[in-house]
């Protein structure tokens, strides 16, 4: 009972399931967030990745596209450089072909070359700068020139399909004086000397591709072609209808400056607010010039593409995240108000617990002042009797003191006459006769009387009653240990004839006592608390008594314990009140007659010395209660 | 038993008889009282009723404590048995119950305690013995078994112009009072000492007394020794809740109350102590000799008294004068 007096209540935390629902929220949204975001990023990045790859494959497209249209002029410049006349119907033939197979293929042509190798003049070179001193007088003499005879365009055959209409008739073209175009003219310089083609860049605005036909330092001629390449690259670019893309080429730098749109097209709606982020832009380089290529996701190219992955997952994160919200505060909440409840049952417990140790104090207090008071009752009259009587006796003693004074003074005064008898004068004598019969009659009324007697036997009650309040002090001083060690070495059976001196006058009234003491060896005890069990034993047995009975006290030794009884005929007790008789507070008395707590206190304290309290009953025969105590403790 | 000295001073010797079970208590009072009276003993409350039987006395002491049957007990036997009997109780403890029995059923001359004062005893002794041979005659010789004092008086002389006083500062004794005697006689209510004596004054048929034990700071033990003296035919009842057993034996010693009732009180039982004490007030009335049987101890001389209750209220002062005034 002891956890009570220092119950610390644990404190209940009323904030915690909020704060935990809170937490689980927090993570459970931040991890429900981070899953979504991860799946989404990974459908990003798998759209992206598809998107590079179908750039790559456009640009790969283009790249083969060129590699084979270079092919395709190297074929043909292969077939002029075995010997094929370019004029020939074969080759003609072999021309159109390709064209038909490269629309990008605007024209082919052929330029062809005098007979003569142009010379080389010195004022050609840059390099001699040396000048023969010896003629710098004369006149030089008019460099000669490489002007060859003019290149000239022998062939040209259009790409009758796509943008090669652009190249309009081909007259036009034949009609150019191709020296006068520099650029042309440098190439074809450079070209003669290198035989590698040197040239490719815009003539007229159109792209055009020169390859030598023959041996360095004996070329024939040179194959002109003339490209389109964003033909080339519209056809590389191309994709599929499904494909859900945007596509789209631009030439950075636009004939108006900026950047030219060449080709679209796009197979979807546009996706709307930030996915329209999902677009690549690619350089492809053809020709020597770079062109951009813009790929853009459409609707179809995503929703093609996503899973409802991040859906599933933004949702079933969330709901597994309310879930686990709602049952962890449930808990917590559960347990908070738990201990609420356990902290406010401890306090009040605790203080039930108190009040009813101060209660238990207060009833033993008052129990033994009850019984205090009912020893006080009883030593009172124990104490008024002798008390009357000797009170009553030396008052007496003094009146008869007070009337043997005069006799004693009388006597003496009679017989002092004596020793002058014979100087008396007769008269003397006579009065001296008649005052010693006087005293004569006097002392033998106190005869009569009995006064000598009587004096005998009051002082000799009178002696016997101090010795009896002597003994009656004594025994209360005994009875309550006042002077004396709390535990002490004592014969019960000593304890048994002090208690029943005190209680003498509670029993006389109502029982004889029948005492049946077998010599007992001294025990180890507390006596005043024995003392006050077999009173409580004793006034319970003279309250069961009716009209008169008896009481009778046994003490014995018996199988290593001290055994004393205090048995009564009196109204006995049936098996229901027997059953409750060392509760505290019950008791069979009425209202304000008794606290009910003899018994149990009697039986604590017969505990407490390691004993036993035992009762014995029957309804209109008598009880008997044995206090047991064991002899070695 | 004892030797005594018969010495005949004329008609025969009174007889005491002596009830206690300690031998010496009955050793000293025979001492006491050989040479005046014919002292008996005996040690318990059986053998004096069988010596009773044997032969009356007219004054019997005994304990209150004893085994068996009480001292109480024991004169609730001897007032059926002998109502001539002066009954005085002389007891070691007083506790309140016993001494409220003692009053009311065993209507003891006096309640004396344990020690006691040789010449006290005498004196109230000698009161006993007086009235009993003076009252002897007219309480009858012993009479059968069962009958009680009532029988003694003559039907006529109960009156129903006897009248009722009650004193106490609650209106509801009065009105329960009232109530009880169903209008069957006048009851006059004060509430204070100074209305009860004009009441007195006032009507003369005022015959019971109802009383608290104090009224204010006053208790009445002197009041009602003085009314003894001026009235002595009226008959007090007091009711109180004080539970103060010394006070309940100075209002039997001084006050010679006729009973004593606790409150709250239960309407039965004073409907029948107030029909008890009218019938003997009309006994009391009609017989002024009986007035003999109800002698207070002597309290202090009413001089004194004033003097010592100086700080009381003026009420007792006045009744005082009062009371001083009617006895001239």
């Amino acid at each position: 009972m002891t956890r009570f007096e220092n119950a610390q209540p644990r404190p209940a935390r009323i904030w915690l399931p909020w704060l935990l629902a809170l937490i689980i929220l927090a993570v459970g949204g931040a991890g429900t967030f981070m899953a979504w975001r991860y799946f989404h990023q990974t459908e990003q990045q798998g759209l992206r990745t598809a998107l590079a790859e179908h750039t790559s494959a456009s640009q790969n497209r283009a790249n083969a596209f060129l590699a084979l249209t270079g092919d395709s002029v190297n074929a043909l410049s292969g077939m002029l450089n075995a010997g094929l006349d370019p004029q020939s119907e074969v080759f003609r033939r072999y021309v159109q072909q390709v064209l038909r197979r490269q629309p990008e293929l605007m024209a082919v042509g052929f330029v062809s070359l005098p007979a003569t190798p142009p010379v080389v003049t010195p004022a050609v070179s840059d390099e001699s700068a040396e000048v023969d001193q010896e003629h710098a007088q004369e006149p030089p003499p008019p460099p000669v020139t490489a002007s060859p005879a003019e290149p000239a365009l022998t062939l040209l055959l259009v790409n009758e399909q796509g943008p090669g209409t652009a190249m309009g008739d081909g007259a036009r073209w034949r009609g150019i004086d191709l020296g006068e175009l520099q650029p042309l003219k440098n190439a074809l310089a450079r070209s003669q000397l290198t035989s590698t083609v040197e040239y490719s860049g815009l003539v007229e605005g159109q792209w055009t591709q020169l390859t030598p036909v023959g041996e360095p330092g004996a070329l024939r001629g040179h194959l002109l072609a003339f490209l389109a390449p964003q033909v080339l690259l519209q056809n590389a670019v191309v994709g599929q209808p499904q494909d859900g893309l945007r596509r789209q080429l631009v030439d950075p730098t636009g004939s108006s400056g900026g950047p030219r749109l060449l080709y679209e097209e796009a197979h979807g709606q546009p996706l709307g607010g930030d996915a329209a982020q999902l677009s690549t832009q690619t350089d492809i380089s053809a020709l020597g010039q770079r062109w951009t290529l813009q790929l853009a996701a459409l609707q179809p190219f995503v929703q093609a593409r996503s899973t409802a992955l991040p859906q599933y997952a933004l949702i079933g994160g969330g709901v597994l995240t309310a879930i686990l919200a709602v049952f962890v505060f449930m808990i917590s909440a559960r347990s908070a108000r738990v201990q609420q409840l356990v902290n406010r049952r401890t306090a009040e417990l605790s203080e039930a617990y108190q009040r009813l140790r101060d209660s238990e104090m207060m009833a033993m207090q008052s129990e033994k002042m009850s019984s205090l008071g009912q020893m006080v009752a009883g030593v009172a009259h124990e104490i008024n009797t002798p008390l009357g009587f000797i009170s009553s006796n030396v008052q007496l003693l003094r009146e008869l003191l007070g009337r043997l004074r005069p006799l004693m003074d009388n006597q003496y005064k009679l017989l002092s006459a004596v020793p002058h008898w014979t100087r008396l004068a007769p008269e003397q004598k006579q009065l001296w006769f008649k005052a010693a019969l006087q005293q004569g009659s006097a002392l033998k009324s106190v005869r009569e009387e009995g006064l000598s007697d009587d004096l005998e036997s009051l002082t000799g009650e009178s002696l016997s009653g101090l010795e009896r309040l002597t003994d009656l002090v004594l025994t209360l001083k005994n009875f309550s240990r006042l002077d004396r060690a709390m535990i002490d070495e004592v014969d019960l059976n000593t304890c048994i004839e002090d208690t029943l001196k005190i209680s003498h006058n509670v029993i006389k009234q109502k029982a004889d006592v029948v005492k049946d003491l077998q010599p007992l060896p001294k025990i180890r005890c507390n006596p005043s608390q024995i003392n006050q069990v077999l009173l409580n034993l004793i006034t319970n047995a003279a309250h069961a008594i009716d009209r008169f009975g008896t009481l009778e006290i046994l003490s014995r030794v018996e199988a290593q314990e001290i055994r004393i009884s205090v048995r009564d005929n009196g109204r006995g007790m049936d098996p229901g009140v027997l059953s409750r008789i060392f509760e505290p507070f019950f008791t069979t008395k009425g209202q304000g007659e008794g606290t009910g707590l003899g018994l149990a206190i009697s039986q604590k304290i017969v505990e407490e010395h390691g004993g036993q309290l035992e009762v014995q009953s029957e309804p209109g025969v008598g009880s008997r209660f044995t206090i047991r105590l064991p002899l070695n403790r | 038993m004892y030797k005594s000295t018969l010495i005949f001073l004329g008609p025969v010797m009174q007889k005491l008889l002596c009830v206690d079970d300690e031998q010496f208590i009955l050793s000293a009072l025979h001492r006491l009282f050989k040479s005046q009276y014919d002292v008996r003993v005996a040690l318990s409350g059986a053998e004096a009723l069988r010596m009773l039987a044997d032969q009356p006395v007219d004054v019997v002491i005994s304990d209150q404590r004893m085994p068996g049957m009480t001292g109480v007990e024991l004169f609730k036997q001897i007032r059926e048995l002998a109502p001539a009997t002066m009954r005085i109780l002389l007891t070691g403890y007083a506790d309140l119950p016993a001494t409220i029995e003692a009053v009311n059923s065993g209507e003891v001359f006096r309640y004396v305690t344990k020690p006691w004062s040789n010449d006290s005893l005498r004196m109230t002794v000698a009161l006993a013995m007086r009235a009993a041979l003076r009252t002897a005659p007219m309480l009858g010789p012993q009479a059968a078994p069962g009958q009680e004092i009532r029988a003694a008086v003559p039907a006529a002389l109960t009156d129903p112009e006897v009248q009722v006083l009650v004193l106490d500062r609650d209106p509801g004794l009065a009105d329960l009072t009232r109530e009880l005697l169903n209008g069957e006689r006048g009851v006059h209510a004060a509430a204070s000492l100074d209305q009860a004596a004009d009441l007195l004054e006032a009507h003369p048929q005022i015959g019971v007394l109802l009383t608290e034990a104090r009224v204010g700071s006053d208790d009445l033990v002197h009041v009602l020794a003085s009314l003894r003296s001026v009235r002595p035919a009226l008959c007090c009842i007091v009711a109180s809740r004080l539970a103060d057993a010394q006070l309940v034996i100075r209002l039997i010693n001084q006050g010679q109350i006729y009973r004593y009732i606790g409150k709250p009180v239960n309407p039965d039982k004073l409907r029948s102590e107030l029909s008890g004490a009218l019938r003997r007030h009309v006994q009391l009335r009609g017989t002024p000799t009986l007035h003999d049987r109800h002698v207070g101890e002597l309290v202090k001389p009413i001089q004194e008294s004033i003097e010592h209750n100086h700080r009381s209220g003026s009420g007792l002062r006045a009744l005082f004068a009062r009371v001083a005034s009617l006895f001239r």
